[in-house]
């Protein structure tokens, strides 16, 4: 089973887990049109490469971001919000 | 014949083991496997094979092939080679009909024409006779009968840690474990033979001093404080980042390593020619094992086809004990000179080289009397005329290998084709993975160690300890594989794969019919596809596929590897199930009443409470009738409950829920409303304002904890002055509901619970019974009443007070049916009941709770869009006729409207209190004035007929929390 | 109803325990199971499963929770993910970063402290009711193994390291103690998964010898 690292609480298997999804920049909702937020909204990017993520520790709810290359299905770094070094 | 012992023989020769082999008794001895205590006794027909029934013997003696498939009494798939014999084993041959001597579908050799590979694609078409022919497939094709009363066993599964993992114990697994150990790394090595040393302990060519350096190498592991060995244990599979299943004979050890070392050694593969699979002729490596694990003869007078040194030490074993060699026939065009060489010319052994084996020949038992040697030229082509007879009872097979590299394979290793060594080897290793020995391309015993010794120092420097070192390691000058050990015969009968009967001329014909790449040749003549799933046969089927369409074994390729390596007992994956079970502080209270549970996400729930001589209905509409008329009780405690507290907490509500909280005064509880960036509704709960800065909210039971979970995340990213803390598990909670309920409750509290000072939907602290409390008046069910919420160990016993004070009142406990009926009549709704995942809060008449002019709140933006656009389905309420006595139409009926799908039942039940069968519903919005009929098509496609009508359906005006004089 | 009155605490094991327990004590007004029967003291050295919820126990957390702990006598493990033992025998947890458990042993008061004094700026209180167990015995490794996928033997008391991890499918908060008779592990979990992670423990446990285990078999384990 994978293994993914919680900048708090260490490498653990990915079944302590829970994935959010990717970070995405909202437009913005005052300004946008219907149609940029709807795309917001709905759409997914799915080419591979690396992404940013939300992800959670569930034993002991810490949230963090994963930098992730789901091409090669690595998680190159991850760290706690805000702590992007 | 059994043979003096040998020095690191399996047995223990003090116990004799009986057993019975297809109705006949046996002796064996302790430590020999079923197919080498049958072979000393004689017994040289061991099975019979899967398609054209001939008769089968020992191939590999290393569940590399199943020629030697059994069944021992309810177990299955019992591999002859390798599982020891029992005291009272009872075993019989699978796939026989009359058993393995008289097996009655041994004719079906005779039909062989008719039987060409892939022919029940072909045959079978007519719908007709299918079933027949299905059931005939199922009696001719099963290996094994399946005991219905087979026991289910679990094993407890086990997790396992260690810094490298080293997979297999023969020389260069055990030189990688030490030069690990030796740098500090904690390694376990693991080894699928009852013991441990591979082929260094039997590959010897009679020489004491080649087998001393496996030895000395064994015991050092085993001396070593940071090695742990594991005899009679498999990797079954490579899993994501190091993680392997180690099966035993009693579980499974999910392992997980920091490096992993695959040191597993290679396949011998058969060589191809007309008779191959006769008993009697067999890898020479089986006849090696035959001699040092279980020192049993494998024939008296033996012809040894070579293609490798190998074959020269299997020559000089066969002498050592005590047969003699009528020649080595050597695939090559010349023989590379040799000590082993030497030393059997030195002992009158015939070696021919540029010769091969062109058929074998049997005798009236079917099993080896003799071989047709004959030349074959550079192409591999058989020389006309050549051909001579020689008599043998033993046919040693020792050109070529396979690397066992199925977990590189499933690890993501990039192999290449070695045209020297004629075997795939490691290109690109993952990371943390490594390879060496046999399956890394390296033959000659020194260079094995060798070789082990530079993974070793690689993986444990890789896990932290030591660094990896230069190590040299001599490339091989020899080839250990020929490239082409198939020889043509027009009869055919030259088998590649023993498990499936296939021969050469099958592949043939799969090419000629256009599968002529490796995946579809695999699917189309199944080879590899038998239980040893390739085992012995993919290389050759490889080097078939090579030639017959001109390219390159690197360019055909591998199909790919998938766990598990060997099969695995059913036992050992179900394990213990581990099914998390959630039950509220007040679990044993409701058991004791006699509730009837039922799962309701993680948590169990009392559905209702059983009473004797009522049915389950009955007992349901008891319970809500004594809300309504008396005073009930119910657990409540599954909800989620939250508290935000702060400077900031009513801004972070504000912009979680749909509504605004930041007016809501001290002691005042407001219904809340969630829904996702999309504007789908997702959670509902109420909110009570505990203090200025302090507010206690509650989620629907299912969403407690995605919710507190994302309210956590959306903090860390708004970043307001609050906390979140989940009380969801801290508290317990019950409803105290019925015109009773005050009465009872002022039994046991000082607090005032009069209207003005304890109004309709206000939350108020103090201590009930001594226990402080938190309470609210809520209205789901529609009845005066008080939600108490109290720290979860106090639950019980502020339940068995309210119990008590209640009994004068008669009171009684009511489950989620009853509550749900009773919400029903109040026309509320249910989230992800009456509510999907696309509902929005305007389809469900929520438009009061959506605030649109706060600045901000999760799905805002959504639902201006939404709003703007004409509604497609609304929720209402509905009745169905008086005094209807039909079927009744079930949640998720659809609602039929001019032939269309109209909407859909949400929910329904009779109502005693209403008199009728009611419901909410989603209709199309021209459908929803009150009054309006429309029907519902009931599963067998009769409609019933219904009308719509407002909500609440019972106490429209909520009297009922208003103060009674 | 304003006279002195402590009410009787349940303890989230209570309804998994009561059907196999012998014998009752109460402690900090919590109904615990003093014994089970003869086996358990044979169980205690092998893999005793102990219930320890009676223990008065509060939580805080925030970027002030440390402070004010500190503020009220409580000082505070150095390290996230670690725990330290004041004098007087109080666990004080660290779990994470900002979040922190405060455990009474029997007669303790801190937990009271820290539930009647009103949090200041940053400072959120946690009520805890959870299930408190203990692991003792020479298998308590290996019943570790067969439920969690955390190795446990990289636990070490000295280290005082503490751990959030998963155990047969369960949320628990563990650490490992030095006790006369070797290393045991304490774990904590929502009560409302108590019942379901005690039942499954004792059923590991019983395959290595061991089983469910009274206050009176712990010992000091359960006092100190």
């Amino acid at each position: 089973m994978k293994l993914m690292t919680c900048p708090m609480n260490g490498t653990r298997p990915i079944s302590e887990f829970a994935y959010w999804g990717e970070i995405r920049p909202a437009p913005d909702a005052d300004t946008c049109t219907d149609e940029q937020w709807a795309d917001y909204v709905f759409n997914r990017n799915g080419a591979p490469g690396v992404k940013k993520e939300w992800w959670c520790h569930t034993p002991s709810n810490t949230w963090f971001i994963a930098e992730r290359d789901t091409e090669k299905d690595k998680v190159l770094r991850t760290y706690l919000h805000g702590e992007d070094k | 014949m059994r043979l003096p012992a040998m020095p690191d023989e399996w047995l223990d020769r003090s116990r004799t083991v009986r057993f019975r082999f297809e109705g006949r008794a046996f002796e064996g001895v302790a430590g020999d496997s079923i197919a080498s205590a049958l072979w000393a006794a004689g017994q040289r027909t061991q099975g019979r094979s899967f398609k054209y029934h001939r008769v089968r013997g020992i191939l590999s003696a290393a569940n590399h092939d199943v020629n030697v498939m059994v069944q021992d009494g309810q177990k299955l798939n019992t591999r002859g080679d390798v599982v020891a014999v029992r005291e009272g084993m009872d075993l019989t041959a699978v796939n026989t009909f009359g058993g393995l001597a008289k097996d009655r579908a041994r004719h079906l050799g005779m039909f062989a024409r008719f039987l060409p590979v892939g022919f029940y694609y072909k045959a079978f078409h007519n719908k007709r006779l299918f079933p027949m022919w299905e059931r005939v497939f199922r009696r001719i094709t099963g290996l094994g009968v399946v005991d219905f009363s087979t026991p289910h066993i679990r094993t407890a599964k086990r997790y396992d840690f260690c810094d490298v993992l080293v997979i297999g114990a023969g020389p260069s697994g055990l030189s990688a474990a030490l030069s690990a150990a030796d740098a500090g790394a904690r390694v376990v090595i693991c080894d699928e033979n009852a013991r441990a040393g591979g082929s260094g302990l039997y590959q010897l060519g009679g020489d004491a001093v080649r087998r001393q350096h496996t030895r000395s190498l064994l015991d050092k592991v085993k001396a070593h404080a940071n090695i742990r060995l594991l005899e009679g244990t498999y990797a079954g599979a490579y899993y994501a980042d190091q993680w392997v299943p180690l099966i035993d004979a009693d579980k499974m050890t999910k392992m997980r390593a920091k490096a992993v070392i695959v040191a597993s050694g290679a396949f011998e593969q058969p060589a191809v020619f007309r008779n191959n699979d006769l008993p009697g002729v067999m890898n020479g490596s089986a006849m090696q094992r035959l001699i040092y694990r279980y020192a049993v003869k494998p024939a008296g007078n033996a012809v040894v086809l070579a293609a490798n040194a190998d074959g020269y030490r299997v020559a000089l074993d066969l002498i050592a004990a005590g047969a003699s060699v009528a020649a080595v026939l050597d695939m090559r065009a010349s023989v590379p000179p040799s000590a082993q060489a030497d030393a059997l010319r030195a002992k009158g052994v015939e070696i021919l080289a540029g010769h091969a084996v062109y058929e074998a020949h049997a005798d009236g038992k079917g099993e080896l009397a003799g071989i047709t040697a004959c030349r074959i030229d550079g192409s591999g082509r058989v020389v006309s005329g050549s051909q001579r007879r020689i008599a043998c009872d033993g046919l040693a097979m020792s050109t070529g290998w396979a690397p066992a590299a199925n977990l590189l394979y499933q690890a993501g290793t990039k192999m290449r084709f070695d045209e020297l060594l004629q075997q795939f080897v490691p290109d690109q290793l993952p990371e943390g993975v490594f390879a060496c020995g046999r399956v890394n391309g390296v033959f000659k015993l020194e260079s094995r160690i060798a070789d082990g010794q530079r993974a070793g120092l690689a993986a444990a420097a890789h896990a932290g300890h030591g660094s990896a070192a230069q190590v040299d390691v001599p490339p091989e000058t020899e080839s250990p594989s020929h490239a082409w050990p198939i020889v043509a015969h027009p009869d055919g009968k030259n088998f590649v794969d023993f498990d499936e009967d296939l021969q050469v001329k099958d592949f043939e014909n799969a090419v000629q019919e256009g599968y002529d790449n490796i995946e579809l040749l695999k699917r189309f003549s199944t080879v590899g596809m038998g239980p040893s799933q390739g085992k012995h046969s993919n290389m050759t089927a490889l080097r078939i596929l090579a030639r017959l369409t001109g390219k390159s074994p690197q360019q055909v390729g591998t199909t790919t590897a998938r766990p598990f390596f060997h099969p695995v007992p059913l036992s050992h994956l179900a394990g213990r199930g581990f099914s998390p079970q959630r039950h509220s502080p007040l679990h044993g209270r409701h058991a004791a009443l006699g509730a009837v549970f039922m799962q309701a996400g993680a948590w169990e729930r009392p559905e209702y409470y059983a009473v004797e001589g009522k049915s389950r209905i009955d007992c349901i509409r008891e319970e809500a009738r004594r809300v309504r008329t008396a005073v009930a009780l119910i657990d409540v405690g599954t909800l989620g409950k939250l508290e935000i507290r702060g400077p900031q907490a009513a801004e972070f509500l504000n912009r979680c829920y749909t509504g605004r909280y930041d007016n809501m005064k001290v002691g005042a509880t407001r219904y809340a409303v969630m829904c996702d960036e999309s504007g789908v509704l997702s959670d509902e709960g109420v909110v009570a304002r505990i203090a200025e800065d302090v507010f206690y909210f509650t989620t629907t039971s299912s969403g407690a904890a995605t919710v507190y979970r994302e309210l956590s995340r959306l903090n860390i990213e708004w970043k307001l002055d609050c906390g979140l803390i989940n009380l969801t598990g801290s508290y317990s909670a019950m409803n105290l509901a019925g015109p009773a309920s005050r009465k009872v409750l002022a039994q046991l509290t000082d607090m005032d619970l009069s209207s003005a000072a304890f109004p309709y939907l206000a939350v108020r602290s103090g201590s009930v019974a001594g226990i402080p409390v938190r309470m609210m008046r809520v209205g789901f069910v529609g009845e005066w009443g008080y939600e108490i919420h109290v720290p979860a160990e106090y639950g019980p016993t502020l339940w068995d007070a309210l119990m008590k004070a209640g009994e004068g009142a008669g009171i009684g406990p009511f489950g989620v049916e009853a509550q749900r009926l009773l919400r029903l009549e109040k026309g509320h709704l249910i989230v992800s009941q009456d509510t999907d995942g696309l509902t929005n809060p305007f389809e469900v008449g929520m438009d009061w709770a959506v605030k649109l002019d706060k600045p901000f709140f999760t799905g805002k933006r959504s639902l201006q869009i939404v709003k703007k656009m004409p509604l497609k389905r609304k929720l209402v309420g509905f009745r169905l006729a008086e005094n209807y006595s039909g079927e009744v139409p079930k949640e998720c009926h659809l609602i039929i409207e001019n032939g269309d799908i109209a909407g859909r039942v949400t929910s329904i039940s009779w109502s005693p209190h209403v008199g009728r069968y009611i419901g909410l519903a989603f209709v199309l919005p021209s459908m929803t004035e009150p009054g309006t009929p429309f029907s519902i098509r009931i599963t067998d496609g009769s409609m019933v007929a219904a009308e719509v009508c407002s909500t609440p359906f019972f106490d429209p005006k909520d009297e009922r929390q208003k103060e009674i004089e | 109803m304003n006279a002195p009155f402590a009410p009787t605490r349940i303890s989230p094991l209570f309804d998994e325990q009561a059907p196999h327990a012998a014998k009752w004590t109460q402690v900090e007004t919590m109904q615990s199971v003093a014994a089970y029967g003869s086996a358990d003291a044979a169980r205690v050295p092998l893999a005793g499963i102990g219930d320890l919820s009676f223990r008065r126990r509060a939580g805080v957390k925030g970027p002030g929770a440390a402070a004010w702990l500190n503020a009220l006598g409580i000082a505070t493990p150095e390290r996230p993910n670690s725990y330290l033992r004041l004098d007087d025998g109080t666990l004080v947890l660290r779990m994470g970063n900002t979040e922190f458990l405060v455990e009474d042993v029997a007669g303790g008061s801190r937990a009271a402290t820290m539930l009647a004094t009103a949090p200041s700026a940053g400072v959120y209180p946690v009520p805890r009711y959870d299930a408190a167990l203990v692991i003792t015995g020479r298998n308590a490794i290996e019943l570790t193994r067969q439920t969690c996928a955390f190795d446990f033997a990289s636990l070490s008391p000295s280290a005082q390291a503490l751990v959030m991890t998963s155990m047969v499918g369960v949320g628990v908060t563990a650490i490992a103690l030095d006790g006369a008779d070797g290393t045991y592990f304490r774990l904590w979990c929502d009560g409302t998964y108590g019942g379901y992670l005690w039942a499954t423990l004792v059923e590991v446990a019983a395959d290595l010898g061991g089983g469910a285990v009274g206050l009176d078999a712990l010992g000091r384990v359960a006092q100190q």
